[in-house]
């Protein structure tokens, strides 16, 4: 038989839940929002039903639907009317605990969970704790067991330190939360713990620390800024602007109250332009003192009464252990310490002190109901009947209506959670048929849960779904082929970066930074390149089509254009596939833009003749390579590409000037075929090779894993995340440019460790003598590393290593050492000035 | 990071509401950055005011009705933009009206 496991503490003003399991415990997190405490509050709005902080942010403004503190109530017969959709419904106390029950069990995601500890305050009555374990129970909790706040508090801290508990101690348990304040006398020994006394009132919290301080601290500094005396009533009564102020005002209190738990002062700055305010105004740990201390005074007098009640003084309580958020605050400990002079317990999280305490004590309860999941811990939703579910899966709006029916009669409810937390349809009832609209997050996935629940509020069935934002678009218009800017290769060529995949949804709008990778001198006549192609990402440029080009040269430019300075370029394609292009140059603060209407093609026919003579460059080098591997047939095929461009360029060469024939126009789609045809040549091999350089810079560093540190192990994790998408992109220059990260990534990893230091000395020594600049110099520094060696001395061997290294010949050393970008600052020729 | 976020959407909100533009351009690069890092950051301002939004934490000023909105941001909600889920890492901060 199983343990409960499950604790729970339900809160007047925030609950919680946690779980036991192998000795510890874990506080659940709200699968909504991420948050460990849920504000017991519920909001019943148009037949849907939100339990937590929505439902809490209404609660001012829509008072007649949102029920909060009900916890006050438990065991009366106050009863709350509520509209749920059906009619005028009256719930209890019980009934409304029961929600946020409900809310918490749906922390708990992939396991049953039909039993729980749920703590109740020390003073509850056995009326009050009966009302409570019957909100378990209406939870569909099958086990209910009742454990006292202070008691819970008190295993928590009990659990998590080494206590020595073998003479019987009394404890004070300061409880000071959000909306109430309770203080519990604790006797504790090896066996067991119990609460003797306790005090409390149900009106003293945090939120009155909230409200001093913009009462005391705030509105006297804003009376002298507007010179309305009567500001705290008018705050107060929230009418109109004043009531936007209030709440801007708490939040400004809020981070306030945060900055001085760790500073002495800070600057509070008001900026409410509603009301044309704007000033700072410093306040200091001192000054919010003042605003606590009648707060902490008041508890304090519950302290005494409760000591005096029972004949104690402070000197026989062994510690005071705190709970409750409103603890934080460093006034409060360091007030309490003085006054008791004993121990202040604040070793584990105050805020969740009962939650923990409360897992732990199921921990240790054997379950005594019989449940048929038992046999299997892992929960499964069965599916009971069929559901079927309509949306659409890629859409362009920012909400998406997802709609389902059940195929036989059901009556219960129904609920949409998107997965990221940023959206909850909270529960909603359900017969049959439902629909929804969800909200997107723009241009990603967005992951769905749909859950149909049974009238208990179990969920019955789940389904996870998709819905792509602004990423594909099967009704919208579809870009046909990547659009990508040229960009200069470190090889010499050039290369297309993809702005725009193929598929993506027009319009399309994005900015760019790139840098220039050439220094343009005002009124010279170098230019600089952009140009934007329609084809494939990964082929060569030439074999696509340019869709918009524009030279910026010396001519144009207000001011030089300095190597390495930032380009800003906005590249937008609308609908009707017009492209805009504009430049931004942010050293000379310099803007360029363009139209270009793809319907008329725009080429340059110099651009074309550098095209032909790059791929003229890669012909020879094949033709020499399949000769050499006596590939005749393929080197053949190279020859008639070749003697082809070689025909087109000439005729460019004739029609340089010739705007007014359509004869470029003829030779550019010429050129683009012949290129294409080039680039399927060579690119399956080199993609191939690129591959296969990635796939050996990740097994270095797998091999080496144990030496990296926990910052780099993060990001080769991150490369490796995204790598199904490069490597199946048939891009070398894409996959390349991931290997040369990871390869930065090795190097640091090999040359952290200074010891390797004696393989690269080595290698060093064996290279040959007029690879060197200074050949006599470098023997000498052969033999100091040779003793450094000896001496074990790395760093000495590693500053020696440097120098041979920058000895050498600098052609040699990019020849031999190009993959090591640190050590060889490799750059090809520019083409198109950026990169 | 979230501070940092944090306190580029101030000063641009303090810039926006001088009517300072000369900057708009390096505040655009910086949110361009964090989207490569992998953050996008949202500003809900003008946002109908809906209960099923859980990436914003809203204080309602006045009587509640269906025709509310965001008219006053503090914090900005920031996702992280991931391959294999995405996540909420702050919720915005705002006030409704």
């Amino acid at each position: 038989m199983s343990n409960i496991n499950f604790g729970i503490d339900l809160g007047t003003t925030n609950s919680g839940i946690g779980k036991y399991e192998n000795g510890r415990v874990q506080v659940l997190k709200n699968p909504i929002g991420f948050r460990e405490t849920l504000p017991s509050v519920v909001s019943f709005r148009k037949g849907r039903i939100i339990v937590g902080d929505k439902a809490r942010e209404q609660y001012l403004s829509n008072a007649g639907n949102v029920f909060s503190a009900f916890k006050r109530k438990m065991g009366l017969n106050d009863r709350f009317l509520v509209n749920n959709g059906d009619g005028i419904a009256e719930l209890s106390p019980e009934d409304l605990s029961a929600n946020v029950l409900k809310e918490l069990r749906n922390y708990v995601q992939d396991e049953s969970i039909d039993a729980a500890v749920i703590t109740i305050p020390a003073s509850f009555d056995t009326i009050q704790s009966n009302a409570t374990k019957n909100a378990g129970y209406q939870a569909g909790f099958k086990e209910v067991i009742l454990l006292q706040e202070p008691v819970a508090a008190c295993v928590a801290y009990a659990n998590l330190s080494n206590l020595d508990l073998d003479a019987e101690k009394n404890w004070l348990v300061y409880d000071f939360g959000g909306g109430t304040f309770d203080v519990a006398l604790v006797r504790i020994n090896s066996r067991e713990l119990k609460v003797t006394d306790n005090k409390g009132n149900n009106f003293l919290g945090g939120v009155d620390i909230d409200y001093a301080f913009i009462e005391k601290l705030l509105v006297p500094r804003l009376v002298a800024e507007l010179g309305e005396d009567d500001l705290w009533q008018k705050l107060i009564r929230k009418e109109g602007v004043y009531s936007k102020l209030w709440y801007y005002l708490n939040y400004v209190a809020e981070e306030a109250k945060k900055q001085l738990s760790v500073a002495e002062k800070t600057w509070v700055e008001i900026d409410f332009p509603d009301m044309d305010l704007f000033f700072e105004t410093e306040i200091s740990q001192a000054d919010f003192n003042e605003v606590v201390a009648p707060k902490y005074r008041e508890s304090e007098s519950f302290i005494l009464e409760l000591l005096k009640d029972n004949h104690l003084s402070f000197a026989d309580i062994e510690r005071i252990i705190l709970v409750g958020g409103t603890t934080y605050i460093p006034y409060i400990r360091e007030a309490l310490k003085e006054t008791s002079g004993t121990i202040i317990d604040s070793s584990i999280d105050p805020s969740t002190a009962v939650i923990s305490g409360a897992a732990f004590y199921a921990g240790s309860c054997p379950k005594t109901v019989v449940e048929e999941t038992d046999k299997s811990t892992k929960y499964e939703v069965v599916s009971v009947f069929d559901v079927k579910v309509s949306f659409e899966a890629h859409t362009n709006d920012l909400e998406e209506l997802i709609a389902f029916k059940t195929l036989s009669p059901f009556k219960g409810f129904y609920r949409i959670s998107r997965l990221d937390g940023g959206y909850d349809s909270g529960l909603n009832a359900f017969e049959n048929t439902a629909s929804e609209f969800v909200a997107l997050l723009p241009k990603c996935s967005n992951g769905f849960s749909l859950q149909i629940l049974n009238e208990a509020q179990t969920a019955v069935f789940n389904q996870q779904l998709s819905i792509s934002q602004g990423l594909y678009n099967v009704s919208g218009q579809l870009l046909p082929e990547d659009i990508c800017i040229e960009l200069d290769s470190r090889e010499g060529g050039t290369y297309l970066d993809v702005v725009f995949k193929r598929n993506s949804i027009l319009p399309l709008s994005k900015t760019i930074y790139k840098t220039f990778s050439k220094t343009i001198a005002k009124n010279s006549e170098d230019f600089v390149i952009i140009n934007v192609v329609e084809g494939k990402g990964g082929t060569m440029p030439g074999s696509n089509l340019s869709i918009g080009f524009i030279e910026i040269s010396g001519a144009v430019i207000q001011d030089d254009l300095i190597q390495g300075t930032d380009i800003e370029i906005k590249i937008a394609i609308d609908e009707s596939r017009a492209l805009v292009v504009e430049v931004y140059i942010p050293s000379a603060d310099q803007e360029l833009k363009k139209v270009f209407n793809i319907s008329k093609r725009e080429v340059n026919a110099l651009k074309m003749i550098r095209e032909i003579e790059d791929a003229e460059q890669v012909i020879s080098k094949e033709i020499r390579d399949s000769d050499a591997e006596e590939a005749y047939e393929l080197s053949g095929e190279f020859k008639l590409i070749e003697l082809q461009l070689q025909g087109i360029k000439s005729d460019l060469q004739r029609i340089v000037d010739d705007n007014a024939t359509e004869e470029k126009y003829r030779l550019d789609e010429q050129k683009r075929n012949l290129l294409k045809k080039l680039d399927e040549l060579t690119r399956g091999r080199d993609v191939y090779m690129a591959l296969n350089k990635y796939e050996e810079a990740k097994d270095y560093f797998l091999t080496h894993k144990d030496q990296a540190t926990p910052n780099q192990q993060q990001r080769f994790q991150k490369i490796i995340a995204t790598e199904k998408e490069f490597l199946q992109s048939n891009d070398k220059h894409l996959i390349g440019r991931f290997t040369k990260e990871l390869s930065a990534l090795n190097n640091e990893v090999f040359f952290q460790n200074d010891e390797n230091y004696i393989l690269i000395f080595l290698q060093f020594k064996m290279v040959e003598p007029e690879n060197y600049n200074d050949y006599p110099k470098v023997q000498k520094l052969f033999d100091q590393g040779e003793k450094a060696m000896e001496n074990r001395d790395y760093r000495q061997l590693k500053h020696i290593v440097n120098i041979i290294y920058s000895s050498m010949k600098e052609d040699y050393r990019k020849r031999t050492y190009s993959e090591t970008p640190e050590l060889n600052n490799r750059r090809g020729t520019s083409r198109t000035g950026l990169k | 990071m979230l501070n940092i976020i944090n306190q580029v959407f101030e000063i641009e909100q303090k810039l926006k509401a001088r009517g300072e533009s000369s900057v708009d351009r390096n505040l655009k690069r910086i949110y361009h950055e964090l989207d490569e890092l992998g953050y996008k950051v949202i500003d809900p301002i003008d946002r109908p005011y809906k209960e099923t939004d859980t990436d914003i934490e809203a204080s309602v000023a006045g009587n509640f009705n269906d025709n509310m909105k965001v008219s006053r941001v503090l914090k900005p909600i920031i996702y992280r933009i991931a391959d294999s889920r995405n996540e909420l890492l702050q919720k915005g901060i705002v006030l409704v009206e």
